[in-house]
C-alpha cells in the first residue's frame, strides 16, 4: 500500500484512486456500491422525501396487506409499514456508522500509538486488546447493554466498545512496518516533530486495510444492533427500527407476514451491500488480506 | 506448543474474565432502578410491602457496598458456588446445568449442517472456478452472511412449519424441534466456512505439490480430494474454532427465535428480570467455554501440522 502510494500520483496506475475505480468497475463491487449509495440516500433523505408519519396509527387499518396506500401494508396499530422501514434506516444505517466510527478513531488512536511509541505503551495496549478477543463480543456487547439498561444509546455504546481491536491490531502492525521505512526516518532526523511524523507520514500510510474493515464492518454493525434491538436490549417501540420491527411482527407471521419480511429484506439488502463493497475494496486495496490479520 | 503457552493462555483467560465480571458489576451498580422491588413484584404478582424487600435485599446482601457484594460473589465463585437466582431460591449452577446440554445440542446441530453444507460446495466451487456451481454457491454464501438469523428462523417456521407443517413450531425435546434451528444457526457458519474453503484451497491448488501430482497423472479428482484438501482442512478448522464466539452468540437469536430453554434464554430473562447472579453465571461459562474451544483448537492446529508453532507471537 505505501509503496503504491509513494511511487504512483493520484490516478497514474497502480495509484490507490485508479485501484478502487477500477475495482467499482467489477458488477459485484459496483452493486454493493449501488446499494449502499441507496440506503444512505434512504436513510439521510428519506423522512423528507416521504413525509408519512411512521408513529401516526390507525386502528381502522390494522394488519392490513400491500395495497396502493399502503406499499408494504401496515402493522397492528394501522401504521405505514412502508413508513417505518424508510425512517428506520436512519436509526439502523445511523447507529451502524457512528458505532464504526468510533470502533475506527478509538482503534487506530490505539493502534498507532502502541505501535508507533513501543515498549510498555505497546505491551499494555495490546494486552488490552488481548483481553477483547478473549470473550465472545457481542455476548459481551449484550450483557454490557442490557444490564446498563436497554436503549439504543446504551448498544451504540457497548458494540463500539467490544469492537475496535481489530482496527488496533491491523493499524499496530502496519505502523510497524512503515516506522523503519527511510521516508519516516528522513523526516524524524530532519526534526520534525513526533505528532507531525505520525500525522502527515505514518497515519496516511496505515488506513488502506483499515478502510477496508470499516467497510465490512458497517455490515456486521447493521446485523449486531438488530440483533440486539430484536431482542428487547436496543430500539424500543414504538422507534421504527428494524430489528424491533421484527420483533413486534414475529406474533403475526400467520397472518401478516409483511411485518416481519419487510424490515428483514431491509437488513439483508443493507448488510450484502457492505459485503459487497468491502469485499471489492479489499481485493483492491488490500490483496494480502492484511485485514484478516486480526480476527 | 508449550507449557509457557498454556499458562500464559489460562493466565489471560482468568484475567479476562475477571475484568468482565468486574464490568457487570460495575454497570449493575449504575443500573437504574432496585432488582429486589422488580424480583419481588414478579413473584408476588403485586407491589411488594418494605418489609418484603427489606427482608429479600438483607438476604441477597444487596445492602451491601457494590465491591464488597462483588468481593463477596469472587469468594463463593473459589468455593465452586455460583451463588443463587433471585427467583425459586434455585442454585445458579444448578440451572446451568440444566440449560447447557440445549445448548450444547444446538451448537452441534448447527455445526453439522454447516460442515455438511460448505465442505461440498466449497469442493465443488474450488475444483471449478468460475463455472455454474461456483456461481452459486458464492452467491448463496454471500446471502447467507448478509441474513439476520433470527429473520431466516422465522421464514423456515413459516414455511416448514406453518405452511407445510413438517416441523414443531416452538420448544425443544426432539430431534424434529432441533432441526429448523440447527439450519437457522448453521446458515451463517456455512456461508462464511464455504467462502473459506474455496479461498484456501484455490491456493492449494495452485501450489507446487498439486501441480506435481498432476504432472504425474493423477487424476483430477484424487488430486482435489486427497492432495489439496488435506491442506485446506487446517484453517478451516480454525475458523470453525474461531467461529464459536459466532455460535453462542447466534445460539442466543436463535434460542429466542425458536423458544428453546437453553443459556441464550436463560441470559436473556435473567437480564430483563434483573436476575444478577443469573447473568453473573451465564456470562462467566460463556466466557470459559470460548476459551476452552479456542485453546483446544490451537492445540488441535498444533497436531496436525507439526510445522506451526502456536506458542510463537501472537501476531
Amino acid at each position: 500500500m505505501s509503496v503504491t502510494t509513494e511511487s504512483g500520483g493520484e490516478g497514474s496506475p497502480g495509484s490507490r484512486t485508479h485501484r478502487v475505480r477500477r475495482a467499482l468497475r467489477q458488477p459485484q463491487t459496483a452493486a454493493g456500491a449501488l446499494i449502499v449509495a441507496t440506503v444512505t440516500v434512504v436513510a439521510l433523505l428519506g423522512p423528507e422525501l416521504l413525509p408519512t408519519d411512521p408513529l401516526a396509527q390507525d386502528l381502522s387499518s390494522r394488519l392490513g396487506p400491500p395495497s396502493p396506500a399502503h406499499p408494504f401494508g401496515t402493522d397492528r396499530l394501522g401504521r405505514d409499514v412502508l413508513a417505518r422501514v424508510v425512517h428506520g434506516a436512519r436509526f439502523s444505517l445511523g447507529i451502524a456508522v457512528a458505532v464504526t466510527a468510533v470502533r475506527f478513531v478509538l482503534g487506530v488512536g490505539v493502534g498507532v500509538v502502541a505501535g508507533y511509541s513501543g515498549g510498555w505503551v505497546d505491551e499494555l495496549a495490546m494486552r488490552f486488546v488481548d483481553l477483547l478477543f478473549a470473550f465472545p463480543g457481542i455476548v459481551l456487547a449484550l450483557v454490557i447493554a442490557g444490564v446498563a439498561g436497554p436503549s439504543l444509546r446504551n448498544v451504540l455504546l457497548a458494540l463500539a466498545v467490544v469492537g475496535w481491536g481489530t482496527y488496533a491490531r491491523v493499524v499496530r502492525s502496519e505502523v510497524l512496518s512503515v516506522r523503519e521505512r527511510d521516508y519516516v526516518a528522513a523526516a524524524r532526523l530532519s526534526g520534525t516533530p513526533r505528532h507531525r511524523v505520525v500525522l502527515e507520514h505514518v497515519l496516511p500510510n496505515v488506513l488502506g486495510p483499515t478502510i477496508v474493515l470499516a467497510a465490512l464492518d458497517v455490515g456486521t454493525v447493521v446485523l449486531a444492533t438488530a440483533g440486539l434491538s430484536f431482542l428487547g436490549l436496543g430500539a424500543q417501540p414504538p422507534t421504527p427500527e428494524w430489528g424491533t420491527m421484527i420483533a413486534s411482527g414475529r406474533h403475526y407471521l400467520q397472518t401478516a407476514w409483511w411485518l416481519v419480511n419487510v424490515p428483514g429484506l431491509a437488513i439483508v439488502l443493507t448488510v450484502l451491500g457492505f459485503t459487497l463493497l468491502g469485499d471489492g475494496l479489499r481485493d483492491a486495496l488490500d490483496p494480502d488480506g492484511r485485514t484478516d490479520g486480526g480476527r | 506448543m508449550s507449557w509457557a503457552y498454556i499458562f500464559r493462555r489460562l493466565s489471560l483467560t482468568a484475567v479476562t474474565l475477571l475484568v468482565v465480571s468486574a464490568v457487570t458489576y460495575g454497570l449493575i451498580a449504575i443500573a437504574p432502578g432496585d432488582p429486589a422491588e422488580l424480583v419481588l413484584q414478579k413473584q408476588l404478582g403485586q407491589p411488594p410491602t418494605s418489609q418484603q424487600v427489606e427482608t429479600f435485599r438483607a438476604e441477597h446482601g444487596l445492602d451491601d457496598p457494590i465491591h464488597w457484594q462483588y468481593l463477596h460473589w469472587l469468594g463463593d465463585l473459589l468455593q465452586g458456588d455460583l451463588g443463587r437466582s433471585y427467583y425459586h431460591e434455585r442454585s445458579v449452577s444448578e440451572l446451568l446445568f440444566d440449560r447447557l446440554p440445549v445448548t450444547v445440542r444446538l451448537a452441534a446441530g448447527g455445526l453439522a449442517v454447516s460442515l455438511a453444507v460448505s465442505l461440498p460446495t466449497g469442493i465443488l466451487s474450488a475444483a471449478r472456478p468460475r463455472g455454474l456451481a461456483d456461481h452459486l454457491s458464492q452467491a448463496v454464501a454471500l446471502l447467507g452472511v448478509a441474513m439476520p438469523n433470527f429473520w431466516l428462523g422465522y421464514l423456515l417456521i413459516f414455511a416448514f412449519s406453518l405452511k407445510l407443517g413438517l416441523t414443531p413450531v416452538y420448544g425443544s425435546g426432539t430431534l424434529a424441534h432441533l432441526v429448523l434451528p440447527s439450519i437457522t444457526l448453521g446458515t451463517g457458519l456455512a456461508a462464511i466456512q464455504t467462502r473459506l474453503l474455496r479461498a484456501t484451497l484455490r491456493d492449494t491448488l495452485d501450489a507446487e505439490f498439486v501441480t506435481a501430482a498432476r504432472t504425474r497423472g493423477l487424476r483430477e479428482r484424487f488430486v482435489v480430494g486427497k492432495h489439496a484438501l488435506r491442506n485446506a482442512l487446517l484453517p478451516l478448522l480454525t475458523v470453525v474454532g474461531l467461529q464459536l464466539g459466532f455460535v453462542l452468540s447466534g445460539a442466543v437469536v436463535v434460542e429466542v427465535v425458536f423458544q428453546r430453554p437453553g443459556l441464550g434464554t436463560t441470559l436473556v430473562d435473567a437480564i430483563f428480570d434483573r436476575n444478577y447472579p443469573v447473568v453473573q453465571g451465564v456470562t462467566l461459562l460463556a466466557g470459559v467455554l470460548f476459551v476452552s474451544v479456542n485453546t483446544v483448537t490451537d492445540l488441535a492446529y498444533g497436531l496436525v501440522d507439526p510445522r506451526i508453532d502456536v506458542g510463537g507471537d501472537p501476531v
